[in-house]
């Protein structure tokens, strides 16, 4: 198999994205059938009239599945971009979106607020928390990490470490203390797990431009950290602003990654493993791996949150558990296959 | 749990097979599950109870607040070192707790009685029983048992023949409460019909927001917790997406305390009557 097929995996990953898209429209615990489907949105772009039936299926699908769609798209393309960042800026393949304590500083702010109380109260709380958690540990971690404007890859790399351990402790304190109130308790295990179930149209509102300007951002510099995978001093030579990229990539992933946990939780093996599963199809060349991991990560997530939905509806499965379920078997199967040759 | 005797010394057998003996009417109670507080401060004479649980005095969870002896200590957890110093010769716990503690107390040479989080009021009514047999007080237990029973027969004669609207207890978290909980009974038994057994759902569970805006529920039973009762209510009143639903449409959302819905002791019927009266408000009218 070629490592070099771009194109055809790009278009792959595209058609996997719309099928997944439409399969998630299409299908879940009511019945709505395709012509219907078509006549509540054409309704809704303004391009027909009012459709007859039931009108709650408008609700159905309009405000439940649509948004739940896109954010999953949302965040799965945004996670896998960001993971394939951190791969390539590190030049490390343990390196996932977390690496900077940015997901631990989210799932601070997110138990907070729902310990507190305020998750209840404001559908803003846990998003914006979580953010704000996001934020700061990013600032912290990149501030410790820099001395004279110069910020060494091994020291972030430590020191996002250390802080996710930090963060780490912090929301096991918070779990610990609220198991006085098992209701609290069980409402953040149950965000920790991950999942897409609160996905509202306020979410996709507040997710699409942060994840959508951090991915252009770090879809912009493919190129330079295409050159930096050959080192510093090549990627300087040919007149990349190292520093300069560095900052940026870095902070739009934790920009990205940052939103992504505050919407949809904790949410593992995405953002690791779909840029080594892609990079096994199109080479290590960031032009090619970021946009198939945003079109790949999402067409994963939305079909993992398919089968989250589908499985034991009207239950549900948590999201996390179906993404490291589904994709662990998948990812050993690749490394057998690739053991010989090596990943990198 | 079970008890042998009719009178002291009693026997106390463990389902873990545990024989343990009672030699006289304990003196020195700790409570440490909320379920306990809430029948042994209708059940016996407050200077024997030693601790009761810190839940036991919140307003949002506990229905026992005023009954508290106040020389009773608050338990914020069932340590056993806590428990050891109140030198108790009898205690309740939770059956989800700490395994280990109830080894260490047992250990110590102090009877422990395991009770469940019963998930009926016939289950509640067995665990009165045990509550009676052990502490002494038999008759007073029938007693609660027989009031709780007279109320559930009350609620029942008022809603008996009318229609059963189909009924959804929906919290803001989005779980629902199938077959084999206290929920389950409330709904049935105050008139209605419980939409979560249509979806084939057991026990406290979460449903998928589609289930549950498909299933179409004509009334909709929330509980005021982290939010007051109006706020719950409101809130899916203002939703767009609920719109639809027979029960906002027609405004029957009902509230129903969180202390009242969540418990398992005998003040499981205040919620049933609450319930039954937001039903069928005609039913009650006198």
């Amino acid at each position: 198999m070629s490592r070099r097929a771009g194109a055809p995996v790009l278009l792959a990953c595209l058609l996997a994205l719309a099928g997944g898209m439409l399969f998630g429209l299409r299908y879940g615990i009511v019945d709505l059938p395709a012509g219907r489907i078509v006549g509540i949105l054409a309704h809704a772009l303004g391009l027909a009239g009012e459709p007859g039936g039931e009108s709650w299926h408008a609700a159905v699908l309009l405000d439940v599945r649509l948004p739940r769609v896109l954010l999953g798209a949302l965040v799965g393309g945004g996670l896998a971009l960001c993971g394939a960042a951190m791969q390539g800026l590190f030049r490390n393949p343990l390196a996932s979106p977390g690496v900077l304590g940015v997901s631990t500083g989210a799932a601070v702010g997110a138990v907070l607020a729902l310990y507190l109380g305020l998750a209840a109260q404001s559908i803003w709380a846990l998003p914006l928390l979580g953010t704000l958690g996001a934020a700061v540990t990013a600032f912290v971690v990149y501030g410790v990490a820099t001395r004279r404007g110069q910020t060494p890859l091994g020291t972030l790399l430590l020191a996002g470490i250390a802080f996710g351990s930090l963060n780490g402790a912090i929301t096991a304190f918070i779990l610990s203390i609220s198991l006085a109130d098992y209701r609290i308790a069980g409402q953040i295990m149950y965000w920790t797990l991950g999942g897409l179930d609160r996905a509202t149209w306020d979410y996709v509102k507040l997710a699409a431009p942060a994840i959508l300007l951090g991915s252009a951002a770090i879809v912009y510099h493919a190129r330079d950290l295409d050159a930096l995978l050959l080192g510093e001093t090549q990627a300087a030579s040919v007149g990349v602003d190292v520093p300069r990229v560095r900052r940026r990539v870095i902070l739009a992933t934790a920009l990205v990654t940052g939103v992504a946990v505050s919407v949809a939780g904790a949410i593992g093996f995405v953002g690791l493993v779909i840029p080594h599963i892609l990079r096994f199809f199109v080479g290590p060349a960031h032009r090619w791996l970021f946009p198939a991991s945003l079109l790949g990560g999402a067409a994963f997530l939305v079909l993992a949150d398919l089968f989250a939905r589908w499985a034991i509806a009207p239950e549900e499965l948590r999201l996390g558990v179906v993404t490291a379920a589904v994709g662990a078997p998948f990812f050993i199967f690749l490394l057998l296959r690739r053991r010989k040759e090596g990943w990198w | 749990m079970r008890v042998e005797g009719e009178t002291f010394p009693k026997t106390l057998l463990d389902p873990a097979g545990e024989r343990i003996r009672l030699e006289r009417p304990p003196q020195r109670i700790v409570s440490a599950t909320l379920v306990a507080d809430e029948m042994l401060t209708e059940m016996i004479a407050p200077e024997r109870l030693v601790a009761v649980t810190a839940y036991a005095e919140q307003p949002g969870v506990s229905n026992c607040r005023e009954k508290l002896p106040p020389h009773a200590a608050r338990l914020q957890q069932a340590y056993t070192e806590e428990i050891l110093a109140l030198r108790p010769d009898l205690v309740f716990v939770a059956d989800y707790s700490e395994a280990n503690t109830v080894r260490q107390l047992l250990g110590a040479g102090i009877p422990v009685v395991r009770l469940g989080q019963e998930r009926g009021f016939e289950a509640i009514a067995r665990n009165l029983a045990l509550l009676g047999a052990v502490t002494g007080e038999e008759a007073r237990a029938a007693d609660m048992a027989a009031s709780m029973r007279a109320r559930i027969e009350a609620v029942k004669r008022r809603v008996a023949g009318r229609p059963r609207p189909r009924v959804l207890y929906y919290t803001q978290w989005g779980t629902t409460a199938g077959v084999g909980t206290l929920i389950d009974e409330m709904i049935e038994l105050g008139g209605g019909r419980n939409v979560a057994r249509e979806l084939g759902l057991k026990s406290v569970t979460q449903v998928q927001l589609e289930a549950v805006l498909a299933a179409r529920p004509e009334v909709l039973i929330v509980q005021g917790y982290l939010e007051s009762g109006e706020a719950a209510v409101r809130r899916l009143l203002d939703d767009p997406l609920w719109a639809g639903v027979p029960a906002v449409r027609d405004r029957r959302i009902h509230a129903v305390p969180a202390k009242s819905m969540g418990c398992v002791s005998q003040y499981g019927v205040e919620g049933l009557e609450a319930v039954a009266r937001a039903l069928h408000p005609e039913a009650f009218e006198e």
